[in-house]
């Protein structure tokens, strides 16, 4: 019997909550339990139509945008927003076979049998959407893995956020807010900005590259989440102290150069000094400060840097000095001063010429300003010192 | 819209942090979850902020979510009853006043009469839904408030249809005890 009570009784609510049926029809369906169903439905109908209640609309729309932010924000820590990119960035499955280090050891293998082909040197080129750039990213891939240090990948972790700079701006065509491409910029800073700490080095080549493309990077910085953002603040932050300071030492005469004191002050009266004994042209620019990022970006254990400097012909530091004034110019496209040009391969350069000196110089981040373009592959890399030994084998 | 197969299309677009899918999850739900909070801990801004926590906690685990025959508003019921029992917990419903609640114009637009007798109604009843036991409070809400049927009552609480039915009625009874008693 109670059995049966129940299953009227849920029946009845089925009916009332579905606008099926009243409290009236319902008893008259069921006149035998009549007696024992009417107070139950009476109290079930009560809790119907008092129950529902209404949330407060403006704390319901403040939730909602914090939720889709939420959202926004998980999408780009997990990488899905790199997933979005056209026929780009999909990961890599990770299979179960290999281990960590064959994985490695494989990728490793796989970037140097890649490097054998010309496949690597048109992929170097290719845009998103292209047929190559998932080869392109691969190998920026490989890269990551095979660098040893954090030092290492964080300068790689640059050249890939400068790449991305590039291709932003060959797009924009097109696509002019690709923000799947931006948060890739962000997110490559981010992780060399992890990678590098509290390098030096890597802060003047960070400085350098906010400086070169500030629009850009301001462009990005609105498009990116929160949590992306203090990383690409840091960069122009640091970049317009940089500015701040090189454009005070060029309004200093020579004369008082001697009265300032600090790091800065010492490394460019080493440098003053090393000039005195180069040619007369170089000697010629006391004015010409070296920025802070000159050391850094010219440094020994920096193998790119060095096999840039040496690829661009006859790149002294004064010639780095000059471009680095260079890149401060808003059009990239202007021509490096003609005390920029070389005497090595590419002596003699002159317009267009000079213009694939930048570039390759700007490829591997010693000097700011030019268009990256990796023209030449990374052989040229292997027999190359740095700038400052080999100005140092000088007369 | 918001057939089986869309919410299940939106789950999918939602697993890949897909913010229009969860917006619009949100809006499917979020009402149906405030309600069961409100009726939970008997405080308007209390229930607002566990539905808030609801879709937020959802992002993080919706990755995890598997279709296992249980609708998906089970699975944000389940973590709204979650948090009931956290906001419990952390002894936050001392502060539960349910006269004091305001501002609740936005429900019925009625005059300040009637609204005051549904006022009324509503903190009656939200006492007396507190008086029952926790399943009892779990199959009335989720059934009256969230307006879900027996089969998916019996998913979300774990339990077979037989037993929400009993369920209900024992609590409908209950509830007409202390109703009719005040």
């Amino acid at each position: 019997m109670k059995r049966d009570i129940i299953d009227v009784l849920d029946e009845c609510v089925e009916a009332i909550i579905n606008n099926k049926a009243t409290l009236g029809e319902c008893l008259d369906a069921h006149k035998e339990e009549r007696s024992a169903l009417e107070p139950l439905l009476v109290s079930a109908l009560r809790l119907r139509e008092s129950a529902t209640i209404a949330p407060d609309r403006e704390r319901k729309r403040t939730a909602r945008e914090r939720l889709i932010a939420a959202v926004e924000q998980k999408a780009w820590e997990t990488g899905v927003e790199r997933r979005n990119m056209p026929q780009t960035s999909k990961r890599i499955p990770k299979t179960s076979i290999l281990s960590r280090p064959f994985a490695k050891l494989g990728i490793i293998t796989l970037a140097f049998a890649m490097l054998s082909s010309g496949t690597i040197v048109m992929a170097k080129e290719s845009l998103p959407g292209t047929l190559l750039y998932p080869v392109k990213l691969a190998v920026e891939k490989a890269r990551i893995g095979a660098a040893g240090s954090d030092e290492k990948k964080a300068a790689l972790y640059l050249d890939f956020a400068s790449e991305r700079v590039d291709e932003l701006e060959a797009l924009e065509k097109d696509n002019k807010n690709n923000p799947a491409l931006m948060r890739a910029v962000a997110k490559n800073i981010e992780a060399a900005q992890t990678a590098a700490g509290d390098s030096v080095k890597f802060k003047s080549s960070m400085d350098d590259l906010a400086r070169k493309n500030r629009v850009v990077l301001e462009a990005v910085l609105k498009k990116v989440p929160e949590t992306a953002k203090p990383a690409i603040e840091r960069a122009l932050s640091n970049s317009e102290e940089v500015d701040t300071d090189d454009a005070s030492k060029h309004d200093v005469k020579p004369g008082n150069d001697e009265k300032d004191s600090g790091d800065g002050e010492k490394r460019d009266k080493e440098s003053n000094k090393r000039d005195e004994g180069r040619s007369t042209s170089d000697s010629e620019q006391p004015r010409t400060k070296k920025p802070k990022n000159f050391k850094g970006s010219t440094s020994d254990n920096d193998n790119d840097v060095g096999a840039k400097v040496k690829s661009s012909g006859k790149q002294s530091p004064q010639n780095s000095r000059k471009t680095t004034i260079w890149t401060r110019t808003p059009d990239k496209k202007a021509p490096v001063s003609a005390e920029s040009g070389g005497s090595g391969a590419k002596n003699g350069n002159t317009g267009s010429d000079s213009d694939e000196v930048r570039d390759d110089i700007t490829t591997e981040r010693a000097i700011p300003g030019a268009k990256n373009k990796r023209k030449t592959p990374c052989s040229s890399c292997k027999s190359a010192p740095s700038a400052r030994r080999d100005d140092k084998k000088r007369p | 819209m918001d057939t089986l197969a869309d919410i299940k299309e939106l789950v999918e677009r939602a697993k890949n942090y897909d913010a229009e899918a969860f917006g619009r999850i949100y809006d499917l739900y979020f009402d149906k979850i405030f309600n069961y909070a409100y009726y939970k801990v008997g405080n308007r801004h209390e229930a607002e902020d566990i539905a808030e926590q609801v879709f937020l906690k959802a992002l993080e685990k919706i990755s995890g979510f598997e279709w296992r025959g249980a609708p998906f508003s089970s699975w944000l019921f389940r973590i709204a009853s979650n948090l009931v029992i956290d906001f419990y917990r952390a002894g936050k419903y001392e502060m539960v006043d349910i006269a004091c609640e305001e501002h609740s114009l936005y429900d019925g637009g009625c005059g300040p009469e009637e609204f005051a007798i549904r006022e009324h109604d509503r903190a009656s009843l939200v006492s007396a839904i507190k008086t029952l036991t926790e399943e009892q409070q779990q199959v009335i809400i989720l059934r009256f408030i969230s307006g879900m049927s027996n089969e998916e009552v019996a998913k979300a609480i774990g339990k077979n249809v037989g037993a929400v039915k009993a369920l209900q009625h024992r609590a409908i009874s209950a509830l007409g005890k202390t109703l009719g008693r005040e």
